[in-house]
């Protein structure tokens, strides 16, 4: 069964990409969903399977085979199921089976439907060995190849040179991201002897005196700070943060459900996944968590910034992804793994869900995308509109909602965690305000208000392999964060467990929390503190854009240099473009001009010139004239009797 | 050396020997037709043969002369065939010159 | 006495009749040439005691491979080669004509210092005599296998030379 759950992706690829490879839409869609679904229902059927074991004996291990055995170290390509990555697996095989659904619909009209459906299907099995491998280096193929379809989704539609330069920036972005991963596994395995997940986190739970000060010297200098760094460098790549984030507004060329699957819900936390996965030794390296939650926070806000002013409806979500990204890395910065799985499992249903309304959207307004030109599609498309604010009340973190739940177990383990801050704290609580403007601005600018679409526009509800997945992902969006009920809240429903929690906590390793007595209270305060202020910024977003747009373009005239500098994204992309890649891109020229032409290809020239006329030389040796021939003989034979008579 | 000129030994066979090997080499690689150079073989061949037939005589070994005679069988021989190919030749391209034939392929 | 001057004479005629057949144009003067040296090739072999190889020598040469040689120059008619005897490439020929004397430079210089003098005679005062009755009984004892291989030798030339050299459809075929 376990087979079934991780090949029957690859074999949809497979049938897909090699077989069928001219298939309609409906046919390639009806072959990547049944692997899907064939994946998904193992995976449900191996979650009870483990539900029913003991809490400490909750794992299956399946060895394939023995990758790599050099002396000590050795690679198995063996998997793990355990808790954590059953949830995950879950997330991946349940919402991209609903993504896949609504592939069908949306890729109605492409021409290679089946080109796209076996990229998707190749996706989830890359994604499944990432998030299934029991070492990392299994990990890292996933994590490579996830990229790779990445690249190939962004790039679907590379007759678009501009689709196409997104698609090979995300994977250059990636690129670097991933030395630092490689240099992680590499300080690991040099400073725990092996790369397996479980070696690994056995050994830093049982010894962190060891590696925090025995042996090596602590603080920054520390392997183990140096390793998690590293990773973490790798998770900057994957999961889009600061400084590496670059690259997923404009993976937004791809296809709306590939955002939606890849660079929403699944691929881009998979550094989320990764440092939940190696928790314990993030635990024993405090100045690589700081570090982490930083980065994580100042993502948050900043791409909550940016999201404000973005026109294109799927740039404002990719920024939103982006923030919220920064919200998980600020919650396991802050030792809050368990709240950022949640907010990972959250967001996956609530951000897929808005993709896919957007998606719903975008194919109702034939491929227009700027916000500019909606408004007022309440009417039209009532499911999406419906769906979307299940999705919008979740993000923004309205009360019982999922993101609610998520959110401010994030927030309150950024204020009370001993590894958060009053400043962490304050930096997410400004992004979550900044999150509540932007999606209420979106909801407002896309769906309430005036219309402002084109006449010759129709926009229509979409078909019910569209609306169906909304509508799932739409329910979840409500009720999962019920699965995740944090502490505090919990209380005020009769102590009601956090599921989740209590299901991944065999993994996680156990790390002191202070237990004031008025923690409770404080949480309340700044909990009501956080949605009074949520409120009041959406009230502002939805007076602002969708009852008078013109006191928008009031204040729009009034801040000027403001407006610019956040419209222009901080002009980061501008200064990647100066400080690196302009002289890079000169250097190599340089380089080409110079040494390649002038140097290596002369000297290569030259001795193919070399041999060229040696064989030419010798060819007229070899010139079928037999008295030649002849006369060689007898100059052999003249030299080796001279040789043998000077003897 | 009058004396040496007044007996004939040895080294007066295998000159003649050794000369009428070098003219029959000069032969095959100077002249133009092929049948000329087929006949040089000839000659070179006799030359051996010549040489043969000394050794033995003065070291009394009829072995010598023995071989003489294989070498004169197969000299028949390879002279009927090699004349058999250039007839063939010179049917398909009415041409001896030896450096006609040095493009020949296959 | 008389075996000095033949082996003078029988020499001379072949070194003479050799020459003729390098330097002639005429392919036919060429071939005439090597029968003469073929025959003063046999003469030395008698002048060494040897009569039943000269005679061999006389029949299979003269007798078979020379007319060979003369018809197939007859059939095809090919007198004369023109001005150009030799062939092309002054240097080539340079260097071959250089080798061909390096060649009996150093078979003068092995006669003169391997072999002491010209003048070596046999150590058995009763030379070997090559009759036929000496000859034969190498022939049949020693050398049976190899004569036997000849005689199949001689059996399978005249089959390939037919093959090649036949006209397809008969002798008079166009």
């Amino acid at each position: 069964m376990f087979y079934l759950l991780l090949f029957a992706p690859l074999v949809g690829f497979l049938i897909n990409g090699v077989r069928f490879r001219s298939q309609n839409a409906k046919v390639a869609g009806a072959i990547a969903c049944s692997a899907m679904a064939v994946s998904f229902l193992s995976a449900v059927a191996f979650f009870f399977q483990l539900k029913g074991l003991p809490a400490d004996e909750r794992v299956f291990k399946f060895v394939l085979f023995n990758w790599i055995q050099v002396a000590n170290f050795s690679a198995p390509m063996s998997f793990t199921i355990d808790p954590l990555s059953m949830v995950m697996t879950l997330i991946i095989t349940g919402v991209g089976f609903l993504i896949h659904l609504f592939s069908v619909g949306y890729m109605d009209h492409d021409e290679r439907p089946a080109k796209y459906f076996s990229y998707l299907n190749l996706f989830v099995f890359n994604m499944l060995l990432l998030v299934l491998g029991s070492n990392l280096l299994v990990m890292f193929v996933g994590w490579e190849g996830v990229g790779l379809c990445s690249y190939l989704l962004i790039g679907f539609w590379f007759t678009d040179p501009a689709k196409a330069a997104a698609g090979m920036k995300a994977f250059i972005t990636n690129r670097i991201g991933d030395a630092g991963f490689l240099l992680g596994i590499f300080t690991l395995f040099s400073v725990f002897g092996t790369i397996s997940f479980e070696g690994i986190n056995s050994f830093a739970m049982n010894n962190p005196d060891v590696l925090a000060t025995g042996g090596f010297t602590g603080g920054w200098g520390a392997p183990v700070t140096l390793a998690c760094l590293f990773l973490f460098v790798g998770a900057m790549g994957k999961s889009a943060q600061i400084p590496l984030y670059v690259w997923l507004p404009d993976a937004m060329a791809g296809p709306t459900p590939v955002s939606a699957l890849i660079h929403a819900a699944t691929m881009v936390t998979a550094g989320v996944y990764m440092i939940i996965r190696l928790n314990p030794v993030f635990l024993i390296a405090p100045d690589a968590m700081f570090v982490v939650a930083c980065v994580g926070a100042a993502t948050a806000l900043m791409a909550a910034t940016i999201g404000v002013l973005q026109n294109d409806i799927k740039k404002v979500l990719a920024y939103s992804t982006v923030s919220q990204l920064g919200y998980m890395f600020l919650g396991v910065g802050v030792g809050a793994f368990g709240a950022a799985l949640a907010h990972l499992m959250t967001h996956a249903f609530f951000k897929a869900l808005m993709f896919l309304g957007s998606g719903s959207v975008i194919h109702a307004m034939h491929e227009e995308q700027d916000m500019r030109k909606m408004g007022g599609l309440k009417k039209q498309m009532p499911i999406t509109h419906w769906t979307f604010v299940m999705g919008w009340l979740a993000i923004i973190g309205a009360p019982l909602f999922s993101g609610f739940f998520s959110k401010d177990e994030i927030l309150w383990m950024a204020f009370h965690s001993p590894r958060g801050s009053v400043v962490l704290w304050g930096v997410g609580f400004v992004a979550a305000l900044f999150t509540a403007f932007y999606m209420t601005r979106l909801m407002a600018m896309t769906f309430w208000g005036k219309s402002r679409v084109p006449k010759e526009v129709h926009p229509h509800e979409s078909p019910w392999t569209m609306t169906v997945p909304l509508i799932v992902l739409a329910f979840l969006s409500v009720f999962a964060g019920w699965l995740c009920v944090p502490h505090g809240v919990g209380t005020l429903f009769g102590h009601m467990h956090n599921y989740l929690d209590d299901w991944i906590h065999p993994l996680m390793a156990t790390f002191d929390m202070p237990h004031g007595e008025n923690d409770l209270q404080i949480e309340f305060m700044l909990m009501g503190l956080t949605l009074f202020l949520v409120f009041v910024s959406s009230l502002v977003a939805y007076t602002l854009y969708a009852k008078k747009p013109e006191v928008a373009e009031r204040n729009k005239e009034r801040f000027k240099g403001l407006y610019e500098l956040v419209y222009n994204k901080y002009w980061v992309d501008e200064a990647y473009f100066k400080a690196l890649i302009n002289p890079l891109v000169r250097f190599s020229q340089g380089l080409w001009s110079r040494v390649d032409v002038k140097v290596i290809d002369r000297l290569t020239y030259n001795i193919s010139d070399m041999v060229k006329n040696a064989g030419g030389g010798l060819k007229m040796v070899q010139s079928g004239n037999l008295q030649m021939y002849a006369l060689y003989i007898l100059i052999g034979l003249v030299c080796s009797l001279w040789f043998l008579m000077e003897r | 050396m009058l004396s040496s000129a007044m007996t004939i030994g040895l080294g007066h066979y295998i000159f003649v020997s050794g000369a009428l090997f070098v003219v029959g080499l000069l032969g095959v690689l100077l002249r133009k037709n092929i049948i000329v150079i087929l006949m040089s073989i000839e000659l070179m061949l006799n030359a051996v043969n010549l040489a043969f037939v000394t050794f033995g005589y003065y070291f009394d070994d009829v072995n010598g002369a023995v071989i003489t005679l294989f070498v004169i069988a197969i000299a028949a021989a390879e002279a009927a065939v090699g004349l058999a190919l250039v007839v063939n030749l010179f049917k398909n391209f009415r041409e001896l010159n030896i450096r006609f034939f040095e493009h020949l392929k296959g | 006495m008389t075996e000095v001057i033949m082996f003078y004479v029988f020499a001379g005629l072949s070194l003479f009749a050799a020459l003729g057949v390098l330097l002639h144009p005429n392919p036919i003067m060429s071939v005439l040439h090597l029968v003469v040296a073929m025959i003063g090739v046999a003469g030395l072999f008698f002048n060494l005691h040897a009569p039943f190889v000269g005679l061999v020598q006389i029949l299979v040469y003269a007798g078979a491979v020379i007319i060979l040689f003369l018809f197939v120059v007859m059939i095809f008619d090919v007198k004369t080669e023109g001005k150009q005897v030799f062939s092309y490439g002054t240097i080539a020929n340079g260097v071959k004509i250089l080798f061909g004397g390096a060649l009996s430079g150093l078979i003068l210089f092995s006669i003169l210092f391997e072999m002491e003098s010209f003048n070596y005679q046999p150590t058995n005062a009763m030379a070997p005599q090559f009759d036929v009755r000496n000859l034969s009984k190498v022939l049949y004892t020693d050398y049976l296998f190899m004569f036997e291989v000849l005689g199949l030798l001689l059996l399978v030339i005249p089959i390939g030379t037919v093959a090649l050299s036949r006209i397809r459809g008969g002798t008079h075929a166009k």
